[in-house]
């Protein structure tokens, strides 16, 4: 053993000797470093959904008292969140609500939200729907 | 055993070697560890709106091949203002497009008819009415499969005489006195007041079209006089159904504005109902220059009119002509005419008629049932 270790000394004094010279010949140099990953999953800049918005009337029929949306597509999700506005033709919002979509017993992706106030049909212009789906982490 | 040795001895210092060029190089050429979080996110904006219509068939037997409609008040209508004639359609359940004409779209009312191929004795249909984006079945808009007769006078056909025996005496239309413009009938007479003693009153009078009473039709006239008052008792517009009912018999239902000259108050045009067996019957309804439907119903067993404001559907009158089976399989005239029915002056009157229908009639409701809209998200992501 002590053979070998006088052996192999030389060697392991030149290696540590090349490292100690390497490191102190390196010249200063500022790097500076960037974080840099990639996941595994993306959406295409459409989404395949398709939304059916039926309005909940109220019993003279004069107005709207809620929604019921139904989705298709294959980018539907059970759990986004939906958010749908009810606009006039001046772009106010008249009734707003969100929910989340689940699915009835025929497995139709569906939400229903219940507005706080009635919309009167006659004001109604336009809705808008907004998608989130669920957050995906990779 | 040296032989042995020495490559051991050089493994152990290379793994040395590589051990600490790892260590210090491993740290260099690593990837940070990212966790990235996506979420699907888009919006949409209205596409198409529509109204789910149940249609129940009332009748005892089968209906097929009927034309139905549906009177809806704007006030019932979501995004109304998107509503435009020319961007309705109607589907049945599957979505297959159906024969549809708009009748009216006005601010207060919106009609549409539309043809459903078959709904069953104490069946039903649901139709879907869409509207307020593009219109893929412009060419079912065919107001010829829908009725019997439609004219809606794109250009001047010949209207032969037919004398209806509702006045005294009856002439045809002289030249002129029957144009097309935009559109619409234009009917412009001037009649000479009868000889005195001798009759009390002349018409002029033309035939559309002529329909035998085998089953149950509405015949309907959208129509408005023009001429103001003439301060002669006349008739600016009347829409009639006649028939020979052999000989000089006449048998006639007839619907009409009629100026009364009121010497208190000065003249004034009123609603007139009249029939053969009954005479006139003067509607206490004031009859002004906006556009009116005047409908007469006939069936084998019985006939009726009703007056409805075009602009808003409201009901002015209505009235049952007769119920003893006048009309039953006879032939009958669908015609319009005007009057004077003065002794002292004559008349020039105009009227205007946008349009005819006659449709088999049958019994059934129509009620909204379901209203939304669609829309796509496929148009960019927010």
């Amino acid at each position: 053993m002590n053979r070998l270790f006088k052996r192999i000394l030389p060697l392991v004094g030149a290696l540590v000797f090349l490292m100690v010279g390497a490191a102190l010949a390196v010249p200063s140099i500022t790097v500076n470093l960037q974080k840099l990953g990639s996941g595994s999953h993306s959406f295409p800049n459409s989404l395949n959904v398709s939304a059916n918005v039926n309005f909940i009337l109220s019993k003279d029929g004069m107005s709207v008292t809620g929604v019921k949306v139904y989705f298709t597509g294959s980018d539907v999700e059970k759990g986004a969140t939906v958010y749908v506005n009810l606009l006039d033709a001046s772009g106010n919002i008249l009734g707003s609500g969100s929910g989340s979509i689940t699915q009835d017993y025929s497995n139709n992706f569906y939400v229903e939200i219940s507005f706080s106030s009635a919309v009167p049909i006659d004001q109604l212009d336009s809705v808008k729907v907004i998608y989130k789906g669920q957050e995906i982490t990779s | 055993m040296l032989c042995h040795r020495i490559p051991t001895k050089l493994g152990l210092i290379g793994l040395i070697f590589f051990l600490l060029s790892a260590l210090v190089l491993t740290p260099a050429f690593s990837v940070p560890s990212t966790n990235l979080t996506v979420q699907a996110l888009g919006s949409c904006t209205t596409d198409r709106y529509y109204i789910d219509v149940n249609v129940t068939n009332l009748e005892n037997f089968d209906l097929v091949n009927y034309t139905f409609n549906i009177t809806i008040s704007s006030e019932r209508i979501p995004a109304y203002s998107r509503l435009k004639a020319g961007n309705v359609y109607v589907v049945d359940e599957n979505g297959n497009p159906l024969y549809y004409w708009v009748m009216r779209r006005t601010r207060k009312v919106f009609t549409v008819f539309f043809r459903v191929p078959y709904i069953p004795k104490d069946g039903w249909a649901v139709v879907r009415i869409y509207y307020g984006s593009d219109n893929p079945y412009r060419k079912y808009r065919k107001p010829a499969m829908l009725f019997v007769y439609f004219n809606n006078f794109n250009s001047l056909e010949n209207y032969p005489h037919v004398d209806t025996g509702i006045f005294d005496n009856s002439n045809p239309f002289d030249p002129g006195e029957l144009s097309i413009s935009r559109g619409k009938l234009v009917i412009n007479s001037t009649i000479l007041p009868p000889f005195l003693f001798l009759s009390f009153s002349n018409a002029k009078e033309a035939r559309l079209t002529t329909l035998t009473v085998n089953d149950s039709y509405r015949i309907v006239f959208k129509f408005r006089r023009v001429s103001g008052k003439q301060g002669v008792d006349s008739y600016p517009f009347y829409m009639f159904i006649h028939a020979n009912a052999g000989g000089n018999r006449h048998r006639y239902d007839y619907i009409g504005i009629h100026e009364v000259v009121d010497w208190n108050g000065g003249p004034k045009f009123y609603f007139e109902f009249g029939n053969d067996q009954n005479g006139a019957t003067e509607v206490n309804k004031r009859a002004g220059k906006q556009y009116y439907l005047g409908e007469i119903f006939v069936s084998p067993s019985s006939s009726e009119g009703r007056i409805e404001k075009f602009s808003s559907g409201a009901l002015i009158a209505s009235q049952v002509f007769e119920t003893g089976r006048r009309f039953r399989n006879r032939e009958v005239s669908i015609g319009f005419g005007q009057a004077n029915a003065d002794i002292f002056a004559d008349v020039n009157l105009l009227a205007y008629v946008d349009w005819v229908y006659v449709v088999k009639s049958a019994e059934y409701s129509a009620e909204i049932v379901a209203a939304g809209v669609e829309c796509l998200f496929n148009q960019g992501v927010v």
